[in-house]
C-alpha cells in the first residue's frame, strides 16, 4: 500500500468509523448521534460531517447494504440494472431510501433506457439513443414520457444532433439548442467509463440528459478509493464529473469495469445487476 | 369577444434575485431564464411578502400578506375562508386549473383547487418530471376552457440540504479538487458567530463550494424551465398565454455570511420576477423604480384572466400597467415584507432607503442606492433616524390597510403572538 492509498483508506475508515458506519463499530451510541444532540439553541442538527471520500457521501447510509455486483461486463452488448437511491439529507450519515430504478441496455450502436421514479404518480421515461464514434456521441434518439394513470400527460420526442446543434421535436414543439462540445447521452458514458480510456485523458462534452442539454461537462479520473463495506473493503476507480446544471457526479468503477456506484446529491444510482451478453 | 388568455405560472424555490446570467451574474448560466427575461418585463424591485416557503406561497395564491393569511411562518394553516387562485379562476373565469410540483400551503388541499398532475420531491429528483408533466399537458390539451397551468419547481431549494438544514452533507471535501472553479465570497461576507449554527466551522472553501453548488442547482432547474418554456413558445398556445416567473424567496448565498432565508436582508427578501405578456413581447424591459410585491402576482393573474381581484385584496396591485409600459401615478411609494420567525422583523423599502425593524427593538437603516450590499447601517446617525421615523409611519399606514388574522393557529401560536402583540403596540403608539 503506497502512502497515497494509505491516506485515502485511513481517511475513509476514520470518517466512517466516526459516524458508526463500519460494521464492527456500527452499534448505536448511547444518547443518539453525538454532536446532533449536543448542540443547544436554534438548529438542532449536527455539525457538518464531511465524509471521506466525498464520492460516497450521499450513500453512506446505504453502503452497509450494498454488495458490489461481481458478474458481467459493461462492454459490447450488455444490460445493467440500477437502483435509484435517494438521499433525504443526513445526520451523522445519509438517510437513504430506494425510490426508483433504471434499466440500461447496449447493443451495437443502440442504447436503450427505462427509468422510473416512484413519485406519486410515477413518471416513466424510456429513451432509445443511437450513438456514433469512439465516444458514443449522440446521433438521434426518441424519448417517451408517461405519467402513471394519466394518458393525457404523456408525450414522445424525437431528437437529433448534427455536430453543432441538437433539435428535439414533439407533435407540438420544436426545441433547438446549440452545443459547444460533442453531445453524449448520460448513460452512453457507461461503456466509456468501463473501458478505462478516460483514465488517461479527461473528456469534455455536452451531456444529453433525457432530452435536456447540460453543457460544458468535464469527466476526469480522480484516483482509486477504497470503500469499507459489510463484506470487507472494495477498491474502486473514481471519476468525477462537473459542469453546468449538475452538482458534482462521481462514478465508482471496479477493476472489471463495472460502474458500481454513481453519486450526485439527492439522486444516486447503485448497480444491482449486469448481463454481459444480450 | 377576445379569447380568454391561458396562464403559465412558473415558480422556483429559494432563488437569489441575482442568480441570473441575464442580470450580469458571471458565475451562473441561465439561458432559459435569460430567454424569459429577454421576452418579458423584469420586476427588478420585487420583494416577497415573507421570505419563507409557506407564507410566500400563500401570498401568491391568496393575495394576502402573511399576517393576514393565517400563515405567518411555515407549518401553520391557511385561513379556510380565503379562496385561492385555483378556486377563483375556475369559478370566476371558467379556467382549467392545473398544478404540478411544490405547493406547500398547509390547510389547503391542492388537489381540490386544481387538477394536481404531479407531486414534488427534492429538485434533483422531481423537477424534470414536473417539467415533463406540464409539457405533456401542453402537448395533449384540447379543452375549450383557457388553462391556468402552474409549474412549482423545487430547485434551487436543494441547497438547503447542502447547507445543513438536514445535516449538512454535500461533498464539501470535493471542493479541494475544483478550488479554482469556485466563485469568490460576496463582498459583504462576514462570519457572524451569532448566526446559523448549521454553517459553524465552515472555512472559506466550504462557503465557496456552497455557492458553487447553489449555482449548479439554479442551472439544473433553469434547464427544466427552458424545456417547458420552449414547449409553450413553440406550441399553438404561444400567442395567447401569459407567462409569470417568480421565486418564493431568496437565499443567503454567503451574503452577510448567511445561508437560507427568513430575514429581511436583500439576499432573502428580494426575488426575481418576470412577466411575459401574450403575443406582444415586452422585449426585455426592466422595471427598476416601481416597487412590487409577491401579492401583486395574483392581482396580475386575475387582471389578465379578466376576473375580479381576489376578495379583500389589501396590498396587491396588478403589474399589467407596468408590463404594458403605462404610467402609474398612484403606484406604491414603499414595499413591506414581514418575517415572524424567531423575534420577528419587518422590512420597509422606499426605493432608496430600507429599514429593518426587529420586534425586540433594534433598527437597521440602509441606503440601497449608495450601499446595495447593506454594509453600512445608518441607524445611529441623523439620516438613519429620520428614515426610521418615516418608515414607521409607512408601517402604521400599512397596518391600517391590512386585515390582520387574529385567529391563532393553536398548533403554532408563537408567530401569531409575535405580530399581534407587536402590531397592537404599534397601533397604540400611533
Amino acid at each position: 500500500m503506497d502512502r497515497r492509498e494509505f491516506l485515502q483508506v485511513a481517511a475513509a475508515v476514520s470518517s466512517l468509523a466516526g459516524q458508526g458506519l463500519l460494521p464492527l463499530l456500527g452499534a448505536p451510541r448511547k444518547g443518539g448521534r453525538g454532536r446532533a444532540r449536543a448542540r443547544k439553541g436554534g438548529y438542532a442538527g449536527p455539525s457538518n460531517v464531511f465524509a471521506e471520500p466525498p464520492a460516497i457521501e450521499p450513500v453512506t447510509g446505504y453502503l452497509p447494504k450494498f454488495k458490489p455486483v461481481s458478474r458481467g461486463a459493461m462492454s459490447g452488448a450488455f444490460a445493467a440494472k440500477y437502483t435509484l437511491v435517494v438521499c433525504h439529507g443526513s445526520a451523522a450519515k445519509s438517510r437513504n431510501s430506494v425510490s426508483g430504478s433504471l434499466d440500461v441496455a447496449f447493443s451495437g450502436d443502440q442504447c436503450e433506457t427505462t427509468e422510473s421514479r416512484r413519485a406519486r404518480p410515477a413518471n416513466i421515461v424510456k429513451t432509445k439513443l443511437t450513438c456514433r464514434g469512439e465516444f458514443n456521441s449522440a446521433s438521434n434518439w426518441t424519448l417517451e414520457s408517461s405519467i402513471q394513470g394519466a394518458k393525457d400527460l404523456g408525450f414522445v420526442e424525437k431528437g437529433s444532433w448534427d455536430g453543432e446543434a441538437m433539435v428535439v421535436k414533439s407533435k407540438s414543439w420544436t426545441q433547438r439548442r446549440r452545443t459547444e462540445n460533442p453531445l453524449i447521452g448520460r448513460w452512453a458514458l457507461l461503456p466509456l467509463l468501463a473501458s478505462g480510456k478516460l483514465k488517461q485523458k479527461s473528456l469534455t462534452f455536452d451531456m444529453l440528459d433525457d432530452s435536456t442539454l447540460r453543457p460544458g461537462q468535464l469527466v476526469r479520473y480522480t484516483g482509486e478509493v477504497k470503500i469499507p463495506l459489510a463484506g470487507g473493503g472494495v477498491k474502486l476507480d473514481c471519476y468525477a464529473q462537473t459542469g453546468r446544471g449538475v452538482v458534482p457526479i462521481h462514478y465508482l468503477i471496479d477493476q472489471a469495469g463495472r460502474v458500481q456506484l454513481i453519486t450526485q446529491s439527492t439522486v444516486n444510482w447503485v448497480l444491482s445487476e449486469v448481463k454481459g451478453t444480450l | 369577444m377576445a379569447k380568454p388568455l391561458n396562464i403559465l405560472f412558473v415558480h422556483v424555490d429559494q432563488m437569489h434575485a441575482g442568480a441570473v446570467s441575464a442580470y450580469g451574474n458571471r458565475h451562473v448560466s441561465t439561458p432559459a431564464i435569460d430567454r424569459i427575461v429577454g421576452d418579458g418585463c423584469s420586476m427588478m424591485s420585487q420583494y416577497t411578502a415573507m421570505p419563507q416557503c409557506c407564507p410566500a406561497r400563500t401570498s401568491w395564491y391568496t393575495g394576502r400578506m402573511s399576517s393576514e393569511s393565517g400563515m405567518p411562518v411555515n407549518g401553520c394553516h391557511v385561513r379556510p375562508d380565503l379562496p385561492d387562485l385555483g378556486q377563483w379562476l375556475r369559478e370566476r373565469g371558467g379556467y382549467e386549473c392545473v398544478y404540478a410540483g411544490k405547493w406547500h400551503i398547509p390547510g389547503r388541499d391542492v388537489a381540490k383547487s386544481f387538477r394536481y398532475i404531479y407531486g414534488s420531491g427534492k429538485g434533483e429528483y422531481g423537477d424534470a418530471s414536473i417539467a415533463r408533466a406540464c409539457m405533456g399537458f401542453l402537448e395533449n390539451y384540447r379543452g375549450d376552457k383557457p388553462f391556468f397551468l402552474n409549474a412549482g419547481f423545487m430547485n434551487p431549494h436543494d441547497c438547503c440540504y447542502t447547507a445543513g438544514a438536514a445535516g449538512g452533507q454535500g461533498k464539501f471535501r470535493f471542493a479541494d479538487t475544483i478550488a479554482d472553479e469556485l466563485p469568490p465570497l460576496p463582498k459583504n461576507f462576514r462570519v457572524d458567530p451569532q448566526y446559523a449554527a448549521r454553517t459553524r466551522g465552515w472555512k472559506e472553501l466550504d462557503w465557496r463550494y456552497y455557492i458553487y453548488t447553489y449555482y449548479r442547482w439554479v442551472e439544473m432547474v433553469d434547464a427544466e424551465i427552458g424545456r417547458l418554456y420552449d414547449a409553450l413558445r413553440n406550441s399553438r398556445f404561444a400567442d395567447n398565454t401569459l407567462v409569470v416567473f417568480s421565486a418564493d424567496h431568496g437565499d443567503g448565498l454567503g451574503f452577510h455570511g448567511k445561508v437560507s432565508k427568513g430575514y429581511m436582508e436583500e439576499e432573502a427578501w428580494h426575488v426575481p420576477t418576470v412577466i411575459v405578456p401574450p403575443g406582444k413581447i415586452a422585449g426585455g424591459r426592466r422595471e427598476v423604480e416601481r416597487l412590487t410585491s409577491s401579492v401583486d402576482i395574483p392581482a396580475t393573474i386575475c387582471d389578465y384572466a379578466d376576473v375580479p381581484a381576489l376578495p379583500k385584496t389589501t396590498i396587491g396591485k396588478s403589474l399589467r400597467p407596468i408590463v404594458e409600459g403605462k404610467d402609474t401615478p398612484d403606484w406604491r411609494k414603499y414595499v413591506i415584507g414581514e418575517s415572524f420567525l424567531g423575534q420577528g422583523q419587518i422590512g420597509i423599502f422606499d426605493g432608496r432607503h430600507k429599514t429593518i425593524l426587529y420586534c425586540d427593538g433594534p433598527v437597521k437603516v440602509f441606503d440601497l442606492k449608495a450601499d446595495p450590499l447593506e454594509m453600512n447601517d445608518l441607524s445611529a446617525g441623523a439620516e438613519g433616524a429620520a428614515v426610521a421615523v418615516r418608515h414607521k409611519r409607512h408601517l402604521r399606514e400599512y397596518l391600517g390597510r391590512i386585515e390582520l388574522c387574529e385567529q391563532v393557529d393553536k398548533t403554532k401560536p408563537g408567530p401569531f403572538k409575535t405580530y399581534l402583540d407587536w402590531y397592537r403596540k404599534f397601533r397604540q403608539e400611533a
